[in-house]
């Protein structure tokens, strides 16, 4: 437990926490907020065992081959009490690596066990291992090493200097959720039908009948490799309660020995055996690989209530019982942190959480209601379980009613960060504009932070974050990166030589595009390098029509395909460039020799112009038509350059607004910036004004924002800082849910609230000890605040003291 | 014909029903010792100093033509007398140390301003007008209350009621909702603490509610000064001879703006008064509840 600060646990707190909970999921509960994430090196071994005695020559069959070796072979166990079971690592929070993918070398492993946040512990055994087995077998043979490999210069430049990210480098594409066909089908049925479509293969006239056999075959060595591994919890699970004394314990093992051998072969019958089907596949998709986004059941709430209602006419099951079978899903979710990341994609998104989202509420497929009695029960668990991990949020349609938005409040207003707010309606239309049928777009939802999608049809990959106000940086220098003195971009032109705002915005829109351009030729690089290397038989039974097509998820399998760019820095972009417009070519305050000056001295001797450049120029985010012109005009940009472009594996590139902790790393590569921020200080972040920019309160922050056409995204970000006395009465609750209620009218996509006092706060960074569970919304998700480094920790104060001014 | 505004406060849930967009009129007949908004008080334009924003830039010193600004004790310092507010030194200041309170707008501008956050007042949301004393600029408040109604939002109007009875019967053409105070019972104490006496007041209100206004109470709660049984009895004796109010609430005392004066360099007499407790106005809204008043704490 050491070098674990944040991990001190604060049981007078957590005992009054779990007031509302049973005995069995307190105890649940309390393991695992108490166990350490660490490095499990089982999964990494098991896959280097296979391979090295591998000779099979079909890729999705070796990689449906291994993944069953892992689950035969992995150490599996049932903890005291737990009602649904398996574990992806050896135990709770015991998380593996991915060397096909990115391979750890000691000194990443040494980063992961040392950095003060978000560490992994690595035991003397693990690095051993490492040393002996793993990497000699994977050096030069990973997805990262041919990544790098194969991208140009150009992009190897942009990526250094902080441009943009590339999630792939170091985890799987996965970004995908789950739709009902868990709930209606066995992977029996599932076998059946790829045995019908390699029936159906034309040998003779489809040139890739047998690339389609190959994968066909591959799922349906995966779908019985889940029904093994259910099979051994079964096994495990009759053992146990052979032993067990206990007679309410024997009863419950032999039940869950029950369930694992009729799920996942067959469709479930009941609550009990939907919640552990949609576990074992949980746990088989990020087995498989590490796909981003973990995965997610969707909309849990319309998904199970067939069977709740059943169960409990038939007296099967009591709501007590149903919220305590939840509980035991939630706990799991938490026992699984996100892969280990290492460096730029370690600070893009630095965080355990794994950005498993459950959908509440919305619309169903016919477009009616979906807020049922279990939408209800979801809230209560949210409420009594207060983990970060799984992700919740609502859905919020015009036909939902306000009830369900006010006791989501009631979570909220308690600092907790969860649920997020989601615009349904606003989401059926953006995937309605992507091309989507309006029943898959209704089935659709948003997972990860704030990501829209078409749940168990769509393959929607986020690729990496673009830093949009480096971009400027990069104009203001005529394409050199001040920073390093390289020229990384286009020379458009010195500075001083704009006559008019307008011809320096075309400059701004030129370099936009060329850095764009590289972003996405990286993309297609690496598109491909997944689509002729990886492939992922598991997930590709589980999304449609990947067996329609006998294509893997891949390799364009799914029924829809979209490769996702995400904007950041949108508040610090438009306050720069309003700065720019109104200083140095209206009132001509400053001249631009001088300007550049100011911004390359971080603005050192120039304390009185940064001051004026940060109280005296139009700001985002208050409902100013001068700042929020360039917004849209930025927006716009981007979007056209690049929404609708070709993927490898056929499909769309799309964008979203959103920067997760991206905008600290983003900060961090830009200098000092024209809206009066300081070299490397963080960018603002998602769609949210400039941090303290917004003087005109939340109507004016939601109007500006509002402004920006989200229904041409897919997906935007606002962080909207309450603190809990705005909410403290019903008039406050309801004035919030009008907020919501209009911001969505206006085809907002989403809003979530972080309620929370700066005094709070800064205790809370001066004794983590006292707060270990203290949660706060950071950007599309929420995290242990101190999990957080201190730069957006700080941040998160700074956002709060503002509001309370 | 331009009217001088102090403030517009968007996200004003305390003001009325809904969701509401507050303006605030400069200029007022009374001097609440308590006043809340000291900067509502003049009818001119005046000039606040945040002295924790100050840098001590002396900008203010170098474009002022008037010669207006010392420096004193490290503080800036303006000489009212030569100051013509021509606003120079509050538009430079580079920290907004220096701000220009009130500003000039007229009618349309003021609508278009107001009505930014229309989208938001659906289900009885609206406009507020506050002050100051709105009725002092009577011209411009009519020409502004025409224009709203034209747009159909709900209106409330916060008016002390000191005012022509004419003028404030004439508002009721317009106003959805009167949010009208009553600081004191007693004429003499109310001249005390306010500056002036209440009769006036209290003949509008029974005028109004005649006329068939409808009237939310507001009653600031300043303990020592009218918060006493007496004077809550009498109150409520009052208020229960009227028709019209739809409920009353109570605005509790509070000492934020303490700092306001100091910007305005004016002098606070009544920092002796505490905040009341939570308890006594849970105690007080229970008084009012049994004589059948529907009470909001805070508005």
């Amino acid at each position: 437990m050491d070098n674990v600060a944040c991990k001190v646990v604060d049981y007078t707190k957590i005992i009054k926490e779990d007031s509302g909970m049973n005995d069995r999921i307190k105890k649940l509960r309390r393991q695992s907020i108490e166990a350490v994430e660490r490095i499990s090196v089982e999964r990494a071994k098991l896959l280097t065992e296979f391979y090295k005695n591998c000779k099979e020559k079909s890729e999705p069959i070796k990689k449906a081959k291994a993944f069953e070796y892992i689950l035969m072979n992995k150490k599996i166990a049932i903890y005291d009490g737990e009602l649904i079971v398996g574990e992806r690592g050896e135990e709770p929070k015991a998380t593996p690596t991915y060397p096909e993918i990115t391979l750890h070398k000691r000194e990443d492993l040494e980063a992961l066990n040392n950095r003060p946040k978000v560490s992994y512990k690595v035991s003397d055994e693990v690095f051993e291992i490492y040393e002996k087995e793993i990497i000699p077998f994977w050096e030069g043979k990973t997805i990262r090493e041919m990544i790098f490999k194969e991208v140009p210069q150009r992009w190897k430049d942009a990526f250094e200097a902080g441009v943009f990210t590339e999630f792939m480098e170091q985890r799987a594409p996965g970004h995908t959720v789950l739709d009902g066909k868990i709930y209606k089908k066995g992977m029996l049925d599932f076998i059946k039908e790829i045995d019908e479509q390699i029936e159906k293969l034309d040998l003779e006239h489809d040139r890739e009948a047998l690339d389609k056999k190959e994968e066909l075959e591959a799922m349906k060595i995966a779908a019985n490799a889940i029904i093994k591994f259910a099979e051994r919890y079964s096994k495990l699970a009759k053992e146990m309660a052979q032993k067990e004394e206990n007679e309410e314990r024997k009863k419950e093992l032999l039940q869950i020995a029950e369930i694992c051998s009729w799920v996942p072969a067959h469709a479930p019958r009941t609550f009990h055996e939907a919640l552990q089907y949609y576990w074992f596949v949980h746990i088989g998709v990020i087995t498989e690989l590490n796909g981003w986004d973990a995965f997610s059941p969707g909309k849990l709430d319309k998904h199970l209530y067939p069977f709740y209602k059943k169960d409990i006419e038939e007296g099967r099951l009591i709501k007590d019982k149903a919220k305590e079978l939840l509980e035991c899903l939630w706990v799991k979710f938490h026992n699984h942190p996100a892969p280990p990341k290492v460096g730029v994609t370690a600070e893009e998104s630095s965080t355990y959480t794994d950005f498993a989202q459950i959908n509440i509420g919305g619309i169903k497929e016919d477009g009616t209601d979906n807020v049922n009695e279990l939408s209800y029960l979801l809230l209560d668990v949210i409420e009594e379980m207060r983990l970060v991990q799984p992700n919740a949020s609502i859905h919020v349609s015009k036909k939902n009613p306000d009830k369900f938005i006010k006791r989501a409040m009631e979570i909220i207003k308690t600092g907790f960060g969860q649920p997020s707010i989601f615009n349904s309606d606003a989401v059926v239309m953006e995937l309605l504009r992507q091309g989507k049928s309006i029943e898959d777009a209704r089935c659709g939802g948003t997972s990860g932070c704030v990501e829209s999608g078409a749940f168990g049809k769509e393959n929607y990959t986020l690729t990496g974050y673009f830093n949009i106000p480096k971009i400027l940086e990069i104009t203001l220098h005529n394409g050199v990166d001040p920073l390093t003195g390289k020229q990384i971009g286009l020379k458009t032109g010195n500075f001083e030589d704009f006559e008019t705002f307008e011809n320096f915005m075309e400059a701004f829109k030129k370099q936009l595009r060329y850095f764009i351009d590289i972003k996405i030729e990286g993309n297609l690089i690496i598109e491909r390098i997944y689509a002729k290397h990886i492939a992922a038989p598991f997930l590709s039974i589980l999304i449609d029509d990947c067996i329609k097509k006998g294509k893997d998820y891949y390799n364009g399998g799914a029924r829809y395909n979209s490769c996702y760019i995400q904007g950041v820095g949108t508040g610090t972009i438009t306050d720069s460039l309003a700065a720019i417009k109104q200083t140095v070519f209206e009132e001509k305050r400053f001249g631009k020799r001088e300007f550049i000056e100011m911004l390359d001295r971080n603005f050192e001797g120039y304390e009185l112009e940064r001051q004026y450049l940060l109280n005296k120029t139009h700001k985002y985010g208050n409902d100013d038509d001068y700042a929020d012109n360039l917004m849209k005009e930025v927006f716009e940009e981007f979007f056209k350059n690049i929404d609708g472009r070709p993927i490898y594996k056929g499909g769309q590139f799309r964008i979203n607004m959103l920067p997760t902790t991206v905008h600290v790393y983003f900060g961090s590569k830009i200098g000092a910036t024209p809206d009066g921020r300081k070299a490397f200080e963080p960018i603002s972040e998602g769609i949210s004004p400039v941090q303290g920019m917004d003087k005109n309160g939340p109507t004016a922050v939601l109007k500006s924002a509002a402004k920006m056409d989200h229904i041409k995204t897919g997906g935007t970000l606002l962080n909207l800082k309450f603190t809990p006395d705005l909410l403290k009465d019903e008039k406050g609750i309801d004035a919030v849910v009008k907020l919501i209620r209009t911001y969505f009218k206006l085809d907002s996509h989403h809003v979530q609230f972080n309620v929370v006092s700066a005094e709070t706060l800064r205790d809370a960074k001066k004794h983590p000890e006292k707060y270990g569970d203290l949660i706060v919304r950071v950007a599309g998700y929420s995290d242990y605040f101190c999990h957080l480094n201190e730069k957006l920790q700080d941040e998160i104060i700074r956002r709060t003291e503002h509001e309370t001014v | 014909m331009k009217g001088l505004i102090f403030d517009i406060k968007r996200y004003s849930i305390h003001d009325g029903p809904g969701l509401r967009t507050t303006v605030f009129f400069k200029g007022c007949p009374l001097r609440c010792l308590w006043c809340h908004n000291p900067e509502s008080q003049k009818t001119t334009q005046e000039i606040m100093y945040y002295e924790d924003k100050c840098i001590l830039c002396f900008i203010c010193k170098h474009v002022c033509k008037f010669d207006a600004i010392e420096i004193k004790k490290n503080k800036i310092s303006i000489d009212t007398k030569k100051c013509t507010l021509c606003g120079d030194c509050t538009d430079n200041c580079p920290t907004t140390a220096l701000k220009l309170v009130g500003k000039f707008y007229d009618v349309d501008e003021l609508v278009e301003e107001v009505l930014k956050d229309k989208s938001f007042f659906e289900d009885g949301g609206g406009v507020t007008i506050s002050g100051g004393e709105p009725l002092l600029q009577y011209e411009f408040l009519i020409e502004l209350l025409k224009a709203l109604k034209e747009e159909n939002v709900h209106i409330a109007l916060d008016t002390t009621g000191f005012t022509e009875e004419e003028k404030l019967i004439e508002t009721t053409k317009y106003v959805d909702l009167y949010l009208y105070d009553i600081k004191h019972m007693d004429s003499e104490k109310h001249k005390a603490y306010t500056g002036v006496e209440n009769e006036k007041i209290l003949k509008n209100l029974k005028s109004l509610d005649k006329h068939g206004g409808k009237i939310a109470i507001r009653l600031p709660i300043i303990p020592s000064i009218n918060d006493d049984e007496e004077n809550i009895k009498r109150t409520i004796e009052f208020i229960k001879t009227l028709r019209n109010v739809v409920s009353v609430d109570f605005l509790p005392y509070h000492s934020m703006m303490v700092d306001k004066y100091k910007r305005l360099n004016m002098p606070f007499f009544v920092s002796h008064i505490k905040e009341p407790t939570n308890e006594e106005m849970e105690k007080l809204k229970e008084t009012f509840e049994k004589d059948g008043f529907k009470v909001n704490v805070g508005g």
